[in-house]
């Protein structure tokens, strides 16, 4: 289903961007209404991916919004996930039929910013009744906005990439802490491993567990021109290096690849002892766990720089709904981000972060029982965000996966992996743009 | 005395039940199990009876309205595109025109055109006609389909045209000779049609997705897949529940249709 509805998506945003290049779309850039207040009755429709226990959390939180404002009223339209959002999302856009206001990956914006479809919030924030944007992580917000200066996107739902450990396993093997560097992950890994179990589970439902080691090897696959970046997946630079440092603990025997999240079953069954994921992957994993072993949580080790990768959900606003509704729709997204905002959403959610730095200091209790969420706030301002260029989503979810998951497999060497990825990348950068 | 090679022919038997059956007990058995044990590897073959899995999986989502919406859609495409099929087969075999020829073959091409290269003018023109998040928007596209009319022309094409001859003497009108001859003597194909055409909008994921926004009008295939999908984990033990619930009125129907279902794929060579 993701493959071909991603095919889908490339296939609707072609038509969407073809009606820009024969003048039909709108490419000025809308902003919100002037107007303050929401003075009447408004109805906005939000879509998101908040699926499951999500949906439950974000509930509470427009719940809370709509009693704080009494003349709004958010119709919350819930998708299964990125693969159906786009398609339905772009659907709607050529339709000229949005959401008013809608989460979203950045790289999908560059075709909705270049045929007017969104809104950029500015002139609001910059208004009377707007907000400070200085209490927001500088890496997140830096996201959402694009080269011509505007906010387009505000930062929703984080995560950042973060290591689990079976703290059990890691006393027997004799490893009196987590490891801090590459070399002490590789070490800690094989002495773990051994009689059929592989201490490493590696997830690939999506690039970013990858990426945390690509960007530690000091990695950036976007030039600032938006075009792919050819040092990045040189047979010397920072993707080959992360590559082979998977690849060669696949084949010692410490690592093993799994399907979908088929690492959290092995962790939580015991055969494997390190995991990688984000703060959201708590929840499961301690059902699944149920005190059989303590979960130890730490940041993940690092090489050139100890970093880690940002992974979440922005929101945007459509040009096409009325003055009264994107102003609504401004001040739906102003409450979701403000500080109660995000402390109600963190401590509902069970998983996500908050966008901004003054959040932690009033969870104190509720971080002090959380220790995921802690370990990822600590590293969430250092962590780094996927690129927003156009043609991203297709290379990470397409080209990337596809090619780790071939070097995992033996079918391909790292270099040789890089290499082919980069021609894909810049075929995909000149047929889907950059910015 | 029972002969060997029957008790071979009943060994092997169970042993092909057992296969096929294992995954569904697997699945109840994990929709009744505690989350830790689900996890538990070699897993349990019996498990701990937690029904509680049940009612969570029922509260989460308003299952009943799914499958209530997918048995409407279903049954009410099924009808429309067997009523259009049956009409434009009709007219196709026995109301031969010079055209004839070509609208059949515009029909069989409408077969190759991918689904997904004509989502966006479909969505144009549903919303064009204001039946966006309605049911309508989910059925009118489905009402006539391609496949259906290949299936009946090549059935109609089959019976004796002396018939037709036969009814015209007896001063049969077109009607009363679709209805009263053609259609009792289709009732194979027609079984099949409609049973194609019902699996096609049961399966039905990516069209409905886009273009209705909530629960009251959404199909099950839809409703489900918000069920699954989280971007960070799974939650089995809720989720084999999620997947009973609605696999159960499936098995009964198909119990009650386990004849017609086998046959009509066998005849048409689809599968579900």
């Amino acid at each position: 289903m993701s493959t071909t509805t991603r095919m889908v998506s490339a296939g609707i945003m072609a038509v969407m961007l073809s009606g820009v290049a024969a003048g039909c779309g709108n490419t000025s850039t809308p902003t919100p209404s002037a107007s303050p207040k929401v003075t009447g009755p408004v109805t906005i429709t939000f879509w998101n991916e908040m699926t499951g226990p999500y949906e439950a959390a974000l509930d509470k939180v427009i719940h809370q919004f709509e009693l704080q404002h009494k003349n709004i009223t958010v119709d919350d339209v819930v998708v299964p996930n990125d693969a159906t959002l786009e398609p339905k999302l772009l659907s709607a856009v050529v339709g000229q039929d949005p959401p008013t206001i809608s989460q979203m990956n950045p790289p999908w914006a560059t075709g909705f910013i270049e045929t007017g479809s969104l809104v950029n919030m500015n002139p609001f924030i910059n208004s009377s009744s707007g907000f400070s944007l200085a209490p927001y992580y500088p890496n997140l917000l830096k996201a959402g906005r694009w080269p011509d200066g505007g906010q387009y996107l505000m930062p929703f739902n984080m995560g950042a990439a973060i290591m689990y450990y079976n703290k059990n396993a890691f006393q027997q093997a004799g490893i009196t802490s987590p490891p801090t560097t590459w070399n002490e992950f590789s070490k800690d890994a094989a002495k773990l491993s051994g009689n059929g179990r592989q201490a490493f589970a590696i997830t690939l439902v999506h690039t970013y567990p990858w990426l945390a080691f690509f960007y530690q090897a000091g990695g950036n696959f976007v030039l600032k021109n938006g075009q792919p970046n050819p040092a990045a997946f040189s047979a010397t630079g920072p993707a080959v290096k992360a590559l082979t440092l998977w690849s060669n603990m696949v084949n010692n025997g410490s690592a093993v690849l799994t399907q979908g999240y088929g690492s959290q079953t092995d962790f939580a069954n015991g055969t494997s002892s390190i995991l990688i994921g984000t703060s959201a992957f708590d929840p499961y994993l301690v059902q699944a766990v149920a005190n059989k072993f303590p979960i130890g949580i730490a940041p993940l080790p690092g090489d050139v720089t100890q970093t880690t990768s940002a992974f979440g959900g922005y929101l945007g606003i459509f040009s096409k709904a009325t003055a009264s509704q994107q102003t609504a729709a401004m001040e739906f997204v102003k409450y979701l981000t403000s500080k109660a905002g995000q402390l109600s959403w963190m401590e509902n959610s069970q998983g996500y972060l908050p966008v901004r730095d003054d959040v932690a200091s009033s969870a104190a209790s509720f971080l002090a029982t959380h220790p995921a969420q802690k370990v990822s706030l600590s590293v969430l301002p250092n962590a780094i965000m996927s690129p927003k260029v156009a043609w991203w989503d297709e290379f990470s979810h397409q080209v990337l996966l596809n090619d780790i998951e071939a070097v995992l497999l033996k079918k391909e060497t790292p270099a040789a992996a890089m290499s082919s990825a980069y021609q894909q990348a810049k075929s995909l950068a000149q047929k889907d743009g950059t910015y | 005395m029972v002969r060997p090679g029957k008790i071979m022919v009943y060994a092997f038997l169970i042993i092909v039940l057992v296969v096929t059956l294992f995954p569904i007990w697997w699945i109840f058995s994990t929709s009744v199990e505690t989350a830790s044990r689900a996890y538990a590897f070699p897993g349990a073959l019996w498990p701990n009876w937690t029904w509680s899995n049940y009612r969570t999986a029922w509260e989460l989502a308003p299952w009943m309205r799914f499958l209530l919406n997918s048995v409407g859609i279903g049954l009410v495409t099924t009808a429309l595109a067997l009523l259009t099929s049956l009409l434009a087969a009709y007219g196709l075999v026995y109301l031969p025109t010079r055209f004839s020829a070509i609208i059949f073959t515009v029909i069989l091409a409408t077969m190759m055109v991918p689904f997904y290269s004509i989502i966006v003018p479909d969505y144009l023109i549903v919303r064009d006609l204001g039946w966006l998040n309605t049911y309508t928007a989910q059925v009118v596209p489905f009402a006539a389909n391609g496949f259906a009319v290949f299936m009946l022309v090549q059935f109609m094409r089959g019976l004796p045209i002396e018939l037709r001859d036969a009814a015209r003497i007896d001063g049969i009108t077109d009607w009363g000779f679709l209805w009263r001859i053609v259609m009792p003597n289709l009732k194979p194909a027609m079984a099949t049609v409609s049973i194609y055409v019902f699996l096609l909008s049961w399966n039905a994921f990516l069209w409905p997705l886009i273009v209705t926004n909530g629960p009251t009008v959404q199909p099950i295939q839809v409703g489900l897949a918000n069920f699954l999908s989280t971007a960070n984990g799974t939650d089995w033990t809720v989720l084999s529940a999620a997947a009973a619930i609605t696999t159960i009125p499936v098995l009964i129907l198909y119990a009650f249709a386990q004849r017609q279902v086998v046959e009509s794929v066998s005849r048409s060579g689809i599968k579900g």
